[in-house]
């Protein structure tokens, strides 16, 4: 799928937005063009067979966790959503 | 996720979660969800970034902006990614029992068992719900009688070498995987032959298409596949199959506050 312009694709997401903001109902068509165009360019990072980047992180305690702690005896499934608010 | 904690733990692997989500909520989310591994909060998404899976389509007043393509990655003790599961599509979210199916490699409760000839086939998804465009681990456990075999890739000529394939009515795409074929010298035939004998396990994923209504549908399938012993062969067989999901709704975008 071709990448839509940026003019076109914030008006997708303004008129969901909008939609959402005034309690309207969204048409199905409305919400599967929202959907299309934010998740145009999906990407998935590094590569099977190469190591991710190091980081350290707080968790929902305070405390700092870097890969290397988080990480088990025989690996780690290490998962990257969207939000735990929304 | 948390239900496929004890799986993953079991087989000596971790799990962790990260978003762009506060601290504070975090342990909001955690406390009510009872959930027991690390929510790392990653606000500013400069972790985000660094993986290069920052979604760049939303704007920043948007409340999305900062969310990543949601990917899962199981890495080997020393960091390397060993496998990717994502749905391209951030609205959704991987199925955790999946993941942990592939750790574990059972076929699962919801797997159907089937038996022709020599050969015994447990075949089942790794979830019973999933939603419209998702993807879904697919394990088909293989046990082979004694003295019998299958046909591994490329298989002699005029014999069928085994295959998983699916119809595409509620399918997408779909990819399997055997083992490695053995390698069997046939005296009789002065040939080496690829086969699969004995007990063995092929895995796969299966995408959904995107949309589907809400409902129960079967995904129909079949396996080609052609027994044989050292002296006698059947002919090509196609077992159909048809595995049981249920879609649910798409998850419904909350109303901004």
């Amino acid at each position: 799928m071709a990448a839509t312009d940026s003019e076109t694709k914030t008006r997708i997401m303004r008129e969901f937005y909008r939609l959402r903001a005034a309690g309207q109902p969204v048409p199905p068509e409305v919400y599967s063009r929202f959907v299309a165009v934010t998740n145009e360019g999906f990407t998935t990072g590094p590569d099977i067979g190469t190591r991710v980047p190091e980081f350290t992180l707080p968790d929902q305690d305070g405390r700092r966790r870097s890969l290397r702690d988080l990480t088990g005896p025989d690996g780690l499934l290490l998962v990257f959503y969207r939000s735990a608010d929304w | 996720m948390e239900q496929s904690r004890a799986l993953l733990e079991q087989a000596g692997i971790k799990i962790a979660a990260i978003s762009y989500d506060s601290a504070e909520i975090l342990k909001k989310f955690a406390e009510l969800n009872r959930i027991g591994y690390p929510l790392l909060s990653d606000q500013g998404s400069t972790v985000i970034r660094r993986f290069g899976i920052f979604n760049e389509n939303l704007l920043p007043d948007m409340r999305a902006y900062g969310v990543p393509h949601p990917v899962e990655y199981l890495l080997a003790p020393d960091g390397t990614v060993r496998e990717k599961f994502f749905v391209p599509n951030y609205q959704h979210r991987v199925a955790g029992s999946e993941v942990a199916m592939r750790a574990q490699g059972t076929a699962g409760a919801n797997a159907i068992h089937l038996k022709s000839g020599h050969v015994e086939i447990v075949i089942g998804l790794s979830s019973r719900e999933a939603f419209a465009g998702q993807e879904l681990g697919l394990i088909a456990e293989f046990s082979i009688a004694p003295g019998w075999h299958i046909y591994g890739a490329p298989a002699p000529a005029g014999y069928t070498s085994t295959a998983v394939r699916f119809e595409t009515h509620h399918v997408a795409g779909y990819s399997f995987k055997f083992p490695s074929p053995q390698v069997k010298r046939f005296e009789a035939l002065g040939e080496t032959i690829a086969v699969h004998y004995g007990n063995f396990k092929a895995v796969g994923r299966v995408l959904l298409k995107f949309p589907l209504q809400p409902a129960d549908y079967t995904l129909a399938g079949t396996i080609d596949l052609q027994q044989c012993s050292d002296t006698e062969c059947e002919g090509p067989q196609i077992i159909r199959f048809q595995l049981p999901i249920k879609i649910a709704p798409t998850v419904p975008e909350p109303k901004r506050s």
